[in-house]
């Protein structure tokens, strides 16, 4: 069974008197410990893909199951607790919170497990450490350069040890090596943990590195 | 744990924005002040109309015969108390009770030669009187009733008297001026003498000032051709024993055999209750004022920080927290408001109150009273608490609103925002 299977989704949104069709009937199923790119222009749907995929919306039509479990049927605190057991999120725009050291910063989402103290802070130290950032655990998120944020993005989105990281467009606001580097990082975990990566981009260079790459255009899937 | 980090997020992001918190806590604070010094102003107010009219007028209790309260206004010299020193002793007993002086209350004519007028007499002893109108702890006054031009009186039997300030206005008296008072006796016969005008008074109720005259009791006594009084003043240690001692008093004379009735002085001084009523409620439109105030400070500052956390409020919902935990959040930072603001207000409240009340508020008299005072504020617990509750309250009130529209943005565009 994959982990992510996607079937015939449709999103439409509304905007004044038009609807805009976002994605048209998508069907895509991803493996356990896969490293994913979804790659297509500006405007494509790879944002709303990943969205639908992330919990954070839910498709006009088609279902979606992650692990097994139809996450179309949720309600809306059913899939905030799906996505804090499940999922890991990576930004375009790092989305630290800023009064936040890095390292409360990535103990964010343990606060809503029961994770003792000692454990949480082990844990997020770790993977501080994972990213190269263990010197800067008590440094507050503009005090870190885009690539360092990034990072520490990646250790709050793997500290819940989720199934599956989506990030979108991860690499789109960091200069082309410092993206590299980024993308090696999240390569590096996808194959010493195992952890499945869905990321997207419109990178060539980026998409290189993929294991699998589906590209989308005008929120159809046309090669994977 | 979640409230920790909670608590501390939320105590984080106020100091974000550090103009814009300090204004929102300003307001929160001045009207935490505003409520501190007014409602302080009016507890000096109370404090002082109440001790001012104990200390000059009614005593903490009056003790009559029994029957006086019903049917003494028409005929005082049936109820007059027999053997008034041994209640007196019996009543001087008590550790509360400070002082107990006797009085006797007639109508009399009080004539200059020209004119005649109608006023109410009080035959008093001058040292119990004087040791009744000492004031404690009422700041900027000594004397609930206070001889400003001339002299109190001072001998027992002496034939002085002296006179309210209205009626020394009305009758143009001044101190050495000769007068005559008539009086109807115990018996119904006519009495008059004639006495010297000691010395002009005014006391905290205008009324007593307008037709008020005081005379030395035993003066009264052969005026009135009786060795009885009419009335026993007991002066407590503290006003607030009041009711502690009336009923211990009460159960106790009524024990040995004494018939008498005891009458507290809140049951006397009806102006005193209705300016405390009409203050309160002055006090209450104020409450709601401030309410107000912190409500739309708050609002305002929490729909800002909501406008510019926008994408944050997206990431953290995204990361997995519940709608209801974006709310806690937000109403923690309102909260937080609230309760610094309160705070400081206190703190701001309880400092300036002390300055004022070491200077002193120079005051015109007030409404039933003769004599220009000096205000203070007097700070009492209830006062504080009031603050700091209606700033919190107001703070949970008005975060509710912004937290509420936090709580239910669309992630996706949450996170879209720029």
């Amino acid at each position: 069974m994959p982990l992510l299977q996607v079937d015939s989704v449709f999103k439409d949104y509304k905007l004044g008197k038009t609807t805009v069709h976002a994605l048209r009937g998508v069907n895509l199923a991803v493996k356990k410990g896969e490293f994913t790119a979804i790659a297509g222009p500006s405007g494509s749907g790879k944002t709303t893909l990943l969205h639908l995929i992330g919990c954070i919306e839910v498709p006009t039509e088609g279902r979606i199951f992650i692990d097994g479990k139809d996450v179309t049927s949720l309600d809306a605190d059913e899939l905030a607790d799906f996505r804090l057991t499940h999922l890991g999120f990576i930004f375009q725009t790092f989305n630290l919170i800023p009064v936040l050291t890095a390292l409360e910063n990535v103990e964010f989402p343990l606060f809503k497990h029961a994770v003792p103290k000692a454990e949480r802070v082990k844990r997020s130290m770790e993977l501080l450490d994972t990213v190269g950032l263990s010197d800067y655990a008590k440094h507050k998120p503009e005090e870190l350069s885009g690539g360092q944020r990034q990072r520490v993005a990646i250790a709050r989105a793997l500290v819940t040890r989720p199934q599956l990281v989506l990030a979108d467009e991860p690499t789109a606001n960091l200069d082309h090596d410092t993206g590299a580097q980024i993308l090696q990082l999240m390569k590096a975990i996808n194959k010493r943990h195992g952890t499945t990566f869905i990321f997207s981009t419109h990178d060539p260079l980026i998409i290189e590195q993929a294991d699998r790459t589906i590209h989308i255009v005008d929120g159809v899937i046309t090669t994977d | 744990m979640k409230m920790t980090i909670f608590a501390s997020l939320a105590f984080r992001n106020l100091l974000r924005n550090r103009t814009r918190t300090l204004i929102t806590l300003s307001a929160i604070s001045f009207g935490c002040i505003g409520l501190i010094l007014v409602g302080g102003f009016f507890e000096d107010t109370f404090l002082r109309l109440r001790e001012g009219q104990i200390h000059s007028v009614y005593g903490h209790l009056q003790v009559h015969k029994q029957g006086f309260s019903t049917r003494g206004k028409t005929s005082p010299f049936e109820f007059l108390l027999e053997k008034p020193q041994d209640i007196a002793a019996f009543i001087k007993d008590d550790p509360n009770v400070a002082l107990v002086t006797p009085r006797i209350g007639f109508s009399a004519l009080l004539s200059t030669g020209e004119t005649t007028y109608g006023v109410f007499a009080q035959g008093v002893d001058p040292k119990g009187e004087d040791q009744l109108a000492t004031l404690d702890g009422v700041r900027h006054a000594e004397k609930g009733i206070a001889v400003f031009e001339g002299q109190d009186l001072e001998a027992e039997n002496s034939y002085d008297i002296v006179v309210g300030k209205g009626l020394a206005d009305t009758l143009n008296l001044k101190p050495s001026d000769r007068v005559t008072l008539l009086v109807t006796t115990v018996a119904g016969g006519l009495n008059a003498l004639d006495l010297t005008v000691q010395g002009i008074f005014f006391s905290a109720s205008e009324e007593f000032d307008d037709r008020g005259i005081r005379i030395p009791i035993r003066t009264a006594q052969s005026l009135l051709r009786t060795d009885k009084v009419q009335t026993l003043v007991v002066c407590l240690r503290k006003t607030e024993d009041t009711d502690r001692v009336l009923n211990s008093l009460r159960d106790r004379l009524t024990a040995q055999g004494f018939e008498v009735e005891l009458i507290p002085w809140y049951e006397m001084a009806d102006f005193y209750r209705r300016v405390v009523q009409l203050y309160r409620r002055q006090f209450h439109v104020l409450i709601i004022i401030v309410s107000g105030i912190v409500i739309l400070s708050i609002f305002n500052s929490m729909n800002m920080a909501i406008t510019e956390r926008t994408r944050e409020i997206g990431t953290i919902m995204a990361l997995g927290y519940r709608r209801s935990e974006i709310q806690q959040l937000f109403v923690a930072e309102g909260f937080f408001l609230g309760l610094i603001g309160g705070l400081l207000g206190l703190l701001g409240g309880i400092l300036s109150g002390s300055i004022i009340s070491a200077l002193g508020i120079p005051m015109p008299p007030p409404p039933g009273g003769t004599a220009a005072w000096t205000a203070a504020i007097e700070i009492k617990p209830y006062l504080l608490w009031t603050a700091l509750i209606v700033s919190l309250i107001s703070s949970i009130i008005s975060s509710f609103y912004p937290a509420r529209k936090a709580a239910h943005l669309v992630v996706a565009e949450a996170l879209r925002h720029v």
